[in-house]
């Protein structure tokens, strides 16, 4: 979509060059000529004026109509404006999570989100291979670091799609094993995750990733309550009921969720106050515990509702002012412009 | 003739087309000009014009004796004293002649070509040549001589003239009034156009003071015809002047207001006493010459162009 809308763009572009070009090339002839009397236009002010004046407003007009016309387009999301946040994530068709896929939409449609989880744009892939790999990182911003989070086809996978120089984090699912995440930022203290139904397993594993994609934590681990082992300074989120309570007790910061309150979370129709509740449980954490306030604020279970919520109202408040705005100035210039040759008639 | 001939100097092909013309102003003088100035005089020149009886006071030596032998009456030869009118080429000197023709050559390189020619004629003719410019730059006149090395003197000054922008001031207008003798045939090459209102009547008096007057105004064929599209700037050499015309509302009127100008320099100049001829730039050189030195007189101009 982005291609086309920039091979359109050029497309107009070259069009209005040309329609100057041949609007103007009379204007641009001159003619010295040794009795000018004999080329006398008396009429020749008021319609240069006119001309002058003619052509300026036919652009804008245009442009008018065309801005119109985006902001149609980008009001029912088939526009992509890219005046937004820098793309940090990408989730690829093929992520095995469900829920998540649902924000795909479809096995063949690449999401962009940014650093907030916040999703950016779409767009279909109809082949998750090299080719729409460099597709993608054809729309990224030369420098911007990536983070892919999703099934990859294979392990040499960023090297084959990607910029050598692009900063690439691939947070794979279940893909894939864990160890291949890749993460240099494991500066937290570790997160243990005891949780025996794999259902919701392979929930937690997504959002787990997720928690690596937004810095939230480096280094979450899944075990089962049979052979869990903790370190002192981990966290452990116990999953499961109250025959958990010795598990519990084996460690300083556990927070413990009923298989109920997990499911209800996940279910993501959330209005914010099963969120709120969670908010409320990872709050009672010890004040002690190193970026309380990152995992409190980047965490995704946070963040779901807003993505969410971004998905019934596509377009970005602040773009769509934008687009108002230009609308409203080329209204008014348009206006002026009208006036100013009307006086001359 | 130097070993070394000047560009300007005509060929002699050229040389010999013109050889076979005379200046006669006596074909080109009006009635008016001619009762003050007649061109003929009769004196004791060589060529025998007639006989008239001896008055007293009359040279003796003039007395046809062998006639007094065979009549007993004393007779006195007289002979036709030949005019030797100064041959004036006023050349325009302003920017406007530097528009180039189809050829891409400016109106003053016809205008020098054919100055050479009529300043190799007079040459020719023994008659006085000068030169004056009409133009920006003041004090451009070449003074009057004879003989080839006139002629020499001639194609360096015409090979010197650069128009420009700008008209004479009015020190130079007198300059140039002052440079024209009275008895003088005045060939002018212009191209008649923009001579402003303010300086129409100096270019009037200046042409006013000829004995006899040539115009001749060269004009280049893109000036005669207007195919010109869209929107157009017409810029006058001049002044600088650049204005914006529409080109379809000018082609409708230039053919009115063409042939309405060229009957206007026609009927002024043709006021003045002058042969007018109108010629392209394009032409050969010969025929203009042929066109500017013909022996008809003719109140009327002479259209080599059709407007």
């Amino acid at each position: 979509m982005t291609t086309g809308f920039a091979i359109a763009l050029l497309l107009a572009g070259v069009t209005a060059t040309l329609l100057i070009h041949l609007l103007y090339r009379g204007a641009r002839k001159q003619l010295i000529v040794a009795n000018p009397d004999l080329y006398t236009d008396e009429a020749a002010p008021r319609l240069v004026l006119q001309r002058i004046t003619q052509i300026p407003l036919l652009l804008l007009r245009c442009a008018f109509v065309l801005a119109v016309f985006a902001t149609a387009l980008s009001v029912f999301g088939a526009l992509p404006i890219r005046t937004g946040p820098i793309v940090t994530h990408a989730i690829v068709p093929g992520t095995p999570t469900t829920r998540w896929q649902s924000l795909a939409e479809s096995d063949n449609t690449v999401v962009w989100l940014d650093r907030a989880l916040t999703r950016i744009d779409r767009a279909p892939v109809s082949e998750f291979s090299a080719a729409s790999l460099r597709k993608l990182d054809a729309q990224l911003p030369t420098s911007a670091p990536l983070t892919v989070v999703g099934a990859l086809p294979a392990r040499d996978w960023p090297r084959r799609g990607f910029a050598m120089t692009r900063e690439v984090t691939w947070v794979p699912t279940a893909a894939t094993s864990e160890s291949e995440a890749h993460s240099e930022t494991a500066v937290r203290p570790p997160v243990v995750i005891a949780v025996d139904a794999p259902a919701l397993r392979a929930e937690l594993e997504f959002i787990a990733a997720l928690w690596r994609a937004a810095d939230v934590v480096s280094n979450v681990q899944f075990q089962s309550h049979e052979t869990l082992s903790v370190a002192p300074e981990a966290w452990l989120i116990l999953v499961g009921d109250d025959a958990t309570a010795p598990l519990r007790e084996r460690q300083s910061v556990t927070l413990s969720l009923s298989m109920a309150s997990l499911t209800a979370l996940l279910e993501m129709d959330t209005t914010g106050a099963r969120a709120t509740r969670l908010w409320q449980q990872l709050s009672a954490l010890p004040a002690a515990l190193p970026a309380r306030e990152a995992v409190v604020t980047g965490s995704p279970f946070v963040r779901v509702p807003e993505i969410q919520q971004r998905l019934s109202s596509v377009t970005d408040p602040n773009r769509l002012s934008w687009w108002m705005f230009a609308l409203a100035g080329l209204f008014v210039a348009e206006r002026l412009l009208s006036a100013a040759q009307r006086s001359v008639r | 003739m130097t070993a070394t001939l000047h560009s300007l100097m005509p060929d002699a092909s050229t040389r010999e087309f013109v050889n076979r013309y005379s200046l006669a102003p006596h074909h080109l003088v009006d009635d008016r000009l001619r009762a003050s100035h007649i061109s003929r005089q009769r004196g004791d020149g060589l060529e025998f014009h007639q006989y008239r009886p001896y008055q007293s006071g009359d040279d003796l030596r003039l007395v046809d004796w062998r006639l007094y032998a065979r009549s007993d009456r004393m007779y006195v030869r007289e002979a036709q004293q030949e005019s030797r009118l100064t041959v004036c080429l006023l050349i325009d000197t302003t920017a406007s002649m530097l528009i180039q023709d189809s050829n891409g050559r400016p109106r003053i390189e016809m205008a020098k070509r054919i100055a050479a020619a009529l300043g190799w004629l007079a040459v020719h003719r023994q008659h006085p040549c000068m030169a004056v410019a009409f133009g920006p730059a003041p004090s451009a006149v070449l003074q009057r001589g004879t003989g080839l090395r006139q002629m020499e003197r001639l194609c360096h000054w015409l090979d010197s003239l650069a128009p420009d922008e700008g008209w004479p001031t009015r020190a130079t207008q007198h300059q140039l009034m002052q440079a024209i003798p009275p008895r003088s045939l005045v060939i002018a090459l212009s191209d008649f156009a923009a001579i402003h209102d303010s300086q129409r009547g100096s270019w009037r008096d200046l042409m006013s003071q000829a004995h006899a007057l040539i115009s001749v105004q060269l004009l280049v064929a893109a000036e005669t015809r207007f195919d010109a599209r869209g929107s157009l700037q017409i810029v006058e050499p001049e002044s600088g002047v650049k204005r914006l015309v529409d080109s379809k509302r000018v082609a409708q009127q230039f053919p009115g207001r063409l042939r309405r100008w060229l009957d206007a320099v026609r009927r002024e100049q043709v006021g003045l006493g002058a042969r007018y001829v109108r010629a392209q730039t394009e032409q050969p050189t010969n025929d203009i010459l042929a066109a500017a030195l013909s022996e008809k007189r003719s109140a009327d101009a002479r259209l080599l162009v059709a407007p």
